[in-house]
């Protein structure tokens, strides 16, 4: 391999923490934007509200820990709830993979504050460049959170390839492209929607947020609602 | 408790960052949801037009104009495509990532889903036939976008044929994913449907009503006489909990209340429509108790001449309106600055009759459509059917190009989207081009 692929960048998390400085750089210039609706939240409390089946998971091999493993995305996305998005490791757009990064991450905390949640809910992202991120660099994030594992599982996937990955993108329609120069042709550069997918413990997608309109207040009542209906409905705790 | 604390003021940082995308939408009408913002220049318009007996091959058709001024097919036709019959096309709606349009017919009620990938050259990828067989409504109307989701609004029923009606939310695929009656009688409402508007930031959707399939079907002049027939619209807006898809107030709101416009302006958390026979524009925002509220805040031209307001397209910065008012063929410019009273400050007549109207993000642009209903629009020589474009410069509008959609053989121009080329290529698909570009 020449090229691009031939020089990957060591340091795979530098940019993604680039990106969040970047963030808080900027929410010193706009914090007085961010305010919470002083009338309270206008969201309907945690199992007073139904979240319908949307789609089932597809079935894909996707990689973790080692290439030499394919495992069926289905084993990430059943019997817990759980929260998935996409990512990629040198994403450099603020209001792409940092906004992830940071939703993840206080929803993560949130699991960890709440004993009621421990080992009941999981945190999937896969990533968006496979060429990249390969499993063994991804494991990098994996090893930081390996403390937190049980009680809050958090896992970085990624695939063989783009083919390996288009399939799960298009099943789940989420949009990612790579950018065109100015004659057509593609980048190494990846634009794509900020998505999140709630997951209920059967492989159904039960709800869908995107960048701009997600909190993870909303995401935490949704997911108590699923862990509140798969109690009403017998399932095991 | 100090990485939970970052933690948060990253997250709120992202928002922040990402609020832009959000808060500003898309070309000032379509669902907050929709991606790929064409905040430039539009490039393609995509014109759902009513097949009409006696012009070109009579069928429904999505008509593509090009409408860069940079391109030497500047105000020309370049594509169109027929799906076949005549089932009264009426409007379109993108999906939340933009890659597909839906487009209803209120008549037959089918949905046609066209793949907009290549905006040149738009694909017909699938037909729903069975949304009334499904779900019992009838005439999808609204097609507004929610993540991975589209949510239509019906207009009728399969029992009467009347007024009540209910929403379907499908998934991107169209498969359907949940229904929801309109509010009735338990709650004061009428049960009739016509647009949707979601003001997500406050988890509250609106929605609107008009009439039945009996009326939107029956010729205009029979109508207008028949008293009987002229009760049965819509009277009132619902306001809806949007996540759990549940209408919690109804809103009295007489005389046919249709498009509705959140403003898009960072921190309002109002919405304004107008009623089509009593001719008022209509604020609907919160008291100060917290409760949404109703109330008319401006006539629109002179309400005992019942000029039809028809579409309202609201500017991105929140600040005007246009209104097009179909009888009298003039669309009506309002600053909308104080929103409680809102005043006219220019008209123009566009043609003989005039219905829908689209506006760049800048608003410099605009755009008309002439077509309402096939059985309500004007007869003989006062049958305009085209498309017009024109620069708005916040004082005049000037004419760029005009398409007459009957010369062309087309049909009857009537809801108008806008695209542009994609910048970007989707993974997977490109990725032997990829490979090559990377081993050069």
């Amino acid at each position: 391999m020449k090229g691009y692929l031939a020089v990957p960048n060591p340091f795979p998390f530098r940019a993604g923490y680039a990106a969040i400085l970047l963030v808080l750089c900027s929410l010193l210039a706009f914090q007085g934007i961010a305010q919470a609706d002083s009338a309270g939240s206008p969201f309907p409390e945690p199992g007073s509200y139904q979240l319908y089946r949307i789609q089932k998971v597809p079935d894909a091999y996707v990689l973790e820990h080692s290439s030499w493993w394919p495992r069926s995305l289905s084993t990430y996305a059943s019997g817990k709830v759980t929260l998935l998005s996409f990512f990629y490791a040198t994403c450099r757009d603020p209001t792409g993979c940092p906004v992830i990064w940071s939703s993840f991450e206080t929803i993560h905390a949130e699991i960890l504050d709440d004993p009621k949640l421990h080992g009941k809910v999981r945190l999937v992202m896969i990533s968006l460049d496979p060429s990249l991120d390969t499993p063994e660099r991804l494991e990098l994030f994996s090893f930081a959170r390996r403390s937190t594992h049980e009680d809050a599982p958090w896992h970085f996937l990624t695939t063989w390839s783009e083919s390996y990955l288009a399939p799960i993108l298009k099943e789940l329609g989420q949009a990612a492209g790579r950018e065109l120069d100015a004659y057509g042709e593609p980048t190494q550069f990846i634009t794509h929607q900020v998505k999140f997918f709630l997951i209920d413990e059967s492989s159904w997608v039960r709800e869908i947020y995107t960048s701009g309109f997600f909190s993870p207040e909303v995401a935490l009542n949704d997911i108590k609602t699923l862990l509140l209906e798969e109690k009403k409905t017998g399932k095991p705790d | 408790m100090k990485s939970k604390f970052l933690s948060g003021l990253i997250f709120a940082a992202g928002l922040v960052l990402a609020a832009p995308q959000a808060l500003h939408a898309d070309e000032t009408c379509n669902s907050p949801f929709t991606a790929a913002l064409v905040t430039g220049q539009e490039q393609f318009m995509h014109v759902w037009t009513l097949g009409m007996v006696g012009v070109g091959d009579e069928s429904d058709k999505l008509v593509t104009v090009d409408v860069d001024p940079k391109s030497s097919n500047y105000g020309k036709v370049i594509h169109s495509l027929s799906v076949g019959g005549r089932g009264e096309a009426h409007h379109t709606g993108f999906t939340d990532d933009r890659r597909f349009l839906w487009a209803g017919r209120l008549d037959d009620s089918k949905i046609i889903i066209f793949d907009i990938s290549k905006p040149a050259e738009p694909k017909k990828v699938k037909v729903i036939e069975d949304f009334a067989d499904r779900t019992g409504y009838v005439g999808p109307h609204t097609f507004y976008a929610i993540p991975g989701r589209m949510i239509v609004q019906g207009l009728s029923n399969t029992m009467d044929h009347g007024g009540k009606t209910g929403i379907v939310v499908y998934t991107n695929d169209g498969e359907i994913v949940s229904q929801h009656d309109m509010p009735g009688d338990d709650m004061g409402g009428d049960a009739y449907g016509y647009d949707i508007g979601i003001n997500p930031n406050q988890n509250t959707m609106l929605t609107s009503s008009f009439t039945g399939w009996t009326n939107y079907m029956m010729d205009f002049g029979a109508l207008v006489k028949d008293p009987v027939a002229m009760k049965n619209f819509g009277n009132t807006m619902a306001v809806w909990d949007f996540k759990a898809m549940k209408p919690i107030k109804v809103l009295k709101v007489p005389g046919a209340p249709l498009e509705i416009r959140w403003s898009l302006r960072p921190g309002d958390d109002w919405a304004l429509t107008s009623t089509a026979l009593t001719s008022k524009l209509w604020l609907i925002k919160k008291d100060d108790q917290g409760e949404w509220q109703a109330k008319a805040v401006s006539d629109i031209g002179d309400p005992s001449k019942i000029p039809l307001p028809v579409d309202i397209s609201i500017t991105a910065n929140g600040k005007g309106l246009w209104v097009n008012t179909f009888l009298d063929g003039t669309t009506r410019f309002f600053d909308i600055s104080d929103i409680e009273n809102p005043k006219e400050v220019y008209s123009k007549t566009i043609g003989n009759q005039v219905n829908m109207v689209s506006q760049s993000w800048d608003g410099k642009r605009v755009y008309f459509t002439t077509s309402l209903l096939a059985n309500w629009d004007k007869k003989g020589r006062e049958n305009d059917q085209f498309l017009k474009a024109y620069d708005w410069d916040g004082k005049e509008l000037t004419e760029k190009f005009a398409i007459d959609f009957v010369k062309e053989g087309l049909g009857r121009a009537h809801h108008m989207k806008f695209s542009a080329k994609p910048n970007s290529s989707a993974l997977g698909s490109t990725s032997e081009t990829y490979q090559s570009l990377l081993s050069n």
